[in-house]
This record gives C-alpha cells, structure tokens and sequence, in this order.
C-alpha cells in the first residue's frame, strides 16, 4: 500500500456520532491523530469500543465520517490492512492454538512471511513458549497478549486496542507499556483506551477524553490533570463532633462548604493538601475523635464531570 | 505485503471455522441420528415387497427431507452465525480479503462436515434396503446436491435472524417437509422439491403427486440456489454490524 498523502491525518473523525435506537453511544466527535501514542480514557460505557468499531470499520457513523489514512475501513479492504485491532470482548477461536490464531491473521494479511511474523509478534507478547496450547485454555491475560500478538502481526500503521492491559499482571503491563511507546516511536498510530486514569498517565501523554458519547477534553495528559485538580474535591468525614470540626475548618478557610446529614460532616474544599495536613491536628485541638475520612469524589465518574464541566 | 487471492483467503478462512464448527459432543449427537436412517432403511428393506419404491420414498421423505436439512442446519447456520454472536467475525471481517472468500469459507466449511454426516448414513441405508446400484448411485447424487443447497440456505440463515436453528427447523419441518411434499407449486420453491426429482428421475421411480422437473433442470436449480444464497450472504456480511 502506497503511504498516505502528507496532508492526510492518519486518523481523522468529524462530527462523527452512532445511535442505537434511542441510545446515543458517540455523540458529534471530532479529532485527528498522527503518529504517536495517544490515550483514549472514558468510564465503562463512554463510547469508547463503539468509536474503535466506527474507525474499523465494523459499524457505520450515523452521521459524521470515520477515517482511517483518509480512507472508510468499512469499504476500503486495502485499509483494513493497515489497521491491527485487539478488540475489548474476550471471544476468540478456541479451538486454534496460539500459534494458529495469530498465524491466521497473518495469512489473512497477506504478510510476506507468515511463519516468522508469528513467532516474532508472539515473543513480543511473551507468548513464545505457550505457542502450541489451545487459546481456549488461556487465562485471561494470555488471552489477551494473544490478542495482541494477532493485532500486531501485519506490523499496522494503525494500531487499535481496547483496553489491552486489562487482565495482565503489573509485569506483563509495563512490559506492553514499553512496547506501545516503541511503535508510537516507529511512526504508527497507536490508540488505547482505558478506564483507569493511572493507566493513562503511564500510556501516553496525549490523552482523549470521553464521557457519555461526547469527547470531553483532548491534550496534554497534564493539562487535564491540572484542570482536575483545580476542581473543588468533596470530602465526608465521619465524627462525634461534626458542627465543631465543620466550624473550625470554615474558619481555618481551609474548607469551603459544608453540610451535616444524620451527623455526618461533607465538605467541599479547593485546598486538599491543607485539608490532610490540619483534620487531624484541628480534630485534636477540639477534643473530637475521627473514625472515617472519605473523598467522595475520587472515583473516575467525578473526574470525568469535572472535565466535562472545564471544557 | 502480498494480496491475497479469493481463493487462498476461502482456504484460510475454512480451515479456521471447520475447526471450530466440529466439537465432540456435535459430532457424538449427530452420528447418534445417523443410526436411525441406517436402521430404519434395514427394517424397511427386510418389510417392502417393492424395495426401490419404498427406498426412494424412504430417502426422499426421511434423508432430503429431514436428515440433511437439520444437520446442514446446525453446521451452516454456526458457520458465521456463531462467530457473529459470540464476537469473532471480526477476526475474519476486519482482514484484507474479499467477503465472498468469507462467505465462500464458510460454506465449504460447513459442506465438508455435513456431507461425511449425512452421506455415509444415508448411503449405508439406500444399501440395506437391497433396491439395488441404481438407488445407492442416486442417493449418493442427490444427498451431495441437496446439502449443498441446504448449507447455502442456512448460511444465510444464520447471517440474517438471532435463533437461526428455531426458524431452521420451522422451515424443514413446515416448508420443506409438509408443504413442498403436497403442494407442487410450493415443491419449486424448496431443496426438496428438486432433490426429489432427482432421485425420482434416476430410479425411474414416479409418484405421481410430485413435483417432477427434469433431472437437469432439478440440478441446475440447486447449483443456482448455492450460489444466490452464498451472493446473498457476501451482500449480507457487507451490511452487517460487526459487533
């Protein structure tokens, strides 16, 4: 295949959106990505998967365009070999071994020496001495390095994985991280999503965020962190002397809000450091004891709605 | 990296799903219903004073009829049905090789596990029935022909509704059993109707409420039928949402 015009992003989405139904899953999404590594981070049920399957090609935009090197994989079958997916859902053929699995998407390819390539994408994978074992007897992680190794066999431009590090052991994660990064470093297009906002820290720097079918934020992986840490973090705090405690901290300007409900103390505050470093301090002065500390909003759900509501 | 050719991807893609398509429990069920023609062609051949007669009546009714159709049935609507449902056709749709060799694959997949099922039983059956090589030669014929026909019909089955062997099943056993076998309007439009023809016509063996196309004519209508149905399958793939 003939490498795509420079003017050409190697992924291109407008104003791309799918609809089942009543359910709006991608909602009017557009960016451009080039080589590189770039994060797709969005709770379960974002969009994220529906978005992979319009850029394979496996489902059509309702509206909007989906290109993959300024061609729809969905139409184009030369494009299609240029794009490795390693797809969220665990089915696989299971009654081919390791080798066969991957060495069929090989063939299927049309890569030139098929034999070589799979055992140099198993490797990679660390699935070398496993080759000859039914994928159907694979543990979850295996499962999901074999699905790797068939995504990475034709070399792509385009690599496409959904949530590939679920299921591996921290080892096995950094090992796959390291291996991200040297494609993106080849000059492909690698695209992962996650749902764990530390993954993405350690993904790539360049981050897409999705939340509810619509692209929240997009840049540096920093700059979102920094937007969510100027956010307003909601604290409860379970004591026996709430209306001291919530008192003193107003008066220390180190809370900014609070409620008391069935005795227990939420508070909103913009200074969380100052926050953990005078509770308990403050809670000794008044002679209150604290038996529980929750951030309320820590979960990947709140950050998200912060973005969302930054954006 | 090299094209691939329809026919080298139709190969791929028919190792890959002939593997999956044979599970033990499928193959121990089904040789289980093979006895039955085997045994009742024995029983049949031991009873009738006219065998031929009895054992084209036999083979029409009881192996293109019923036995070839359900066991196309489980192996051709699985084909991509299966993968369609569980998720894997993305591995076959999302390569660089031309729907038809998907399709293609799928049905060569399903012909090659079907006929050995089907076949065997059934010839085993029209030779106990001691109606002599004129019967075997025709049961042999027409059972080819007709899973072929029937692998292409339920290939696109299972590309097309959620409970392929329920709707399957309703098809053998309202259509193609019950109504084609009284009804000769209803006989041109089914497997069976030509299927029966053929045999019919190869015995010399006339039942005189059958539909009775020619034995060319009966032949070239199932050669057609394998192919609109595979067309139709690849136009089907082509739309289909991968999930």
């Amino acid at each position: 295949m003939s490498p795509q015009p420079p003017s050409v992003h190697m992924i291109e989405v407008s104003n791309a959106s799918k609809t089942f139904g009543n359910v709006v899953a991608v909602s009017d999404v557009t960016f451009q990505l080039n080589a590189g590594v770039t994060a797709l981070l969005g709770p379960n049920g974002a969009g994220k998967s529906t978005l992979f399957r319009m850029l394979c090609g496996l489902t059509t935009p309702t509206t909007g365009t989906v290109k993959v090197l300024g061609r729809d994989a969905r139409n184009d079958t030369p494009v299609r070999g240029e794009i490795g997916l390693s797809p969220q859902q665990d089915a696989l053929f299971d009654r081919l071994t390791a080798y066969e699995f991957v060495e069929i998407a090989a063939k299927t390819h049309g890569v030139d020496n098929p034999k070589e390539a799979t055992n140099h994408a198993l490797e990679l994978v660390d699935l070398d001495t496993v080759t000859e074992k039914s994928v159907g007897a694979f543990s979850k992680g295996m499962r999901q390095r074999v699905k790797l190794a068939a995504a990475l066999v034709n070399d792509p431009l385009i690599l496409i994985l959904d949530e590939p590090l679920s299921g591996l052991d921290p080892v096995q994660r950094n090992r796959m991280i390291e291996l991200f990064h040297n494609l993106g470093g080849q000059g492909k297009c690698v695209l992962i999503s996650s749902h764990i906002l530390d993954e993405v820290a350690r993904i790539g720097s360049h981050v897409l965020v999705i939340a509810q079918g619509r692209l929240a934020a997009s840049g540096d992986y920093r700059d979102l962190r920094t937007l969510m840490e100027d956010q307003p973090h909601v604290i409860q705090v379970n004591t026996n002397g709430p209306r001291e405690l919530g008192a003193a901290l107003l008066k220390e300007e180190i809370i900014d809000g609070v409620t008391i409900e069935d005795g227990k103390l939420t508070m909103t505050t913009s200074k969380v450091e100052a926050f953990g470093r005078s509770i308990a301090p403050i809670a000794k002065e008044l002679d209150v004891s604290l038996t529980e500390v929750i951030p309320m909003d820590d979960d990947l759900e709140s950050v998200f709605r912060y973005l969302i509501e930054g954006s | 990296m090299a094209k691939i050719s329809t026919l080298r991807a139709t190969t791929l893609t028919h190792k890959v799903l002939l593997k999956q398509l044979i599970s033990k429990g499928r193959l121990i069920g089904i040789s289980i219903l093979g006895l039955l023609p085997i045994l009742l062609g024995w029983i049949i051949g031991r009873q009738s004073e006219d065998p031929l007669e009895a054992g084209v009546g036999f083979v029409s009714y009881m192996g293109l009829s019923i036995l070839i159709p359900v066991i196309a049935l489980i192996f051709a609507s699985a084909s991509l049905g299966d993968t369609r449902e569980d998720g894997t056709l993305m591995y076959l749709w999302l390569r660089p090789i031309s729907r038809w060799s998907v399709t293609g694959g799928a049905w060569t997949a399903s012909v090659t596990i079907t006929l050995p099922l089907t076949v065997i039983p059934m010839v085993i059956a029209a030779i106990l029935l001691d109606a002599g090589n004129a019967l075997i030669s025709a049961t042999i014929l027409t059972s080819i022909l007709a899973v072929c026909a029937y692998c292409g019909i339920f290939l696109l089955l299972g590309l097309m509704v959620k409970n392929p062997v329920l709707w399957g099943l309703a098809y053998i056993f309202v259509w193609e059993a019950t109504i084609a076998s009284f009804a000769k309007p209803a006989a041109s439009l089914a497997v069976s109707g030509y299927s029966r023809a053929i045999i019919t016509g190869r015995t010399g063996v006339e039942f005189d409420y059958l539909f009775s196309p020619s034995q060319g004519t009966s032949i070239f209508m199932l050669v057609i039928i394998v192919v609109a149905a595979i067309g139709l399958s690849t136009v089907r793939l082509n739309r289909v949402e991968v999930p």
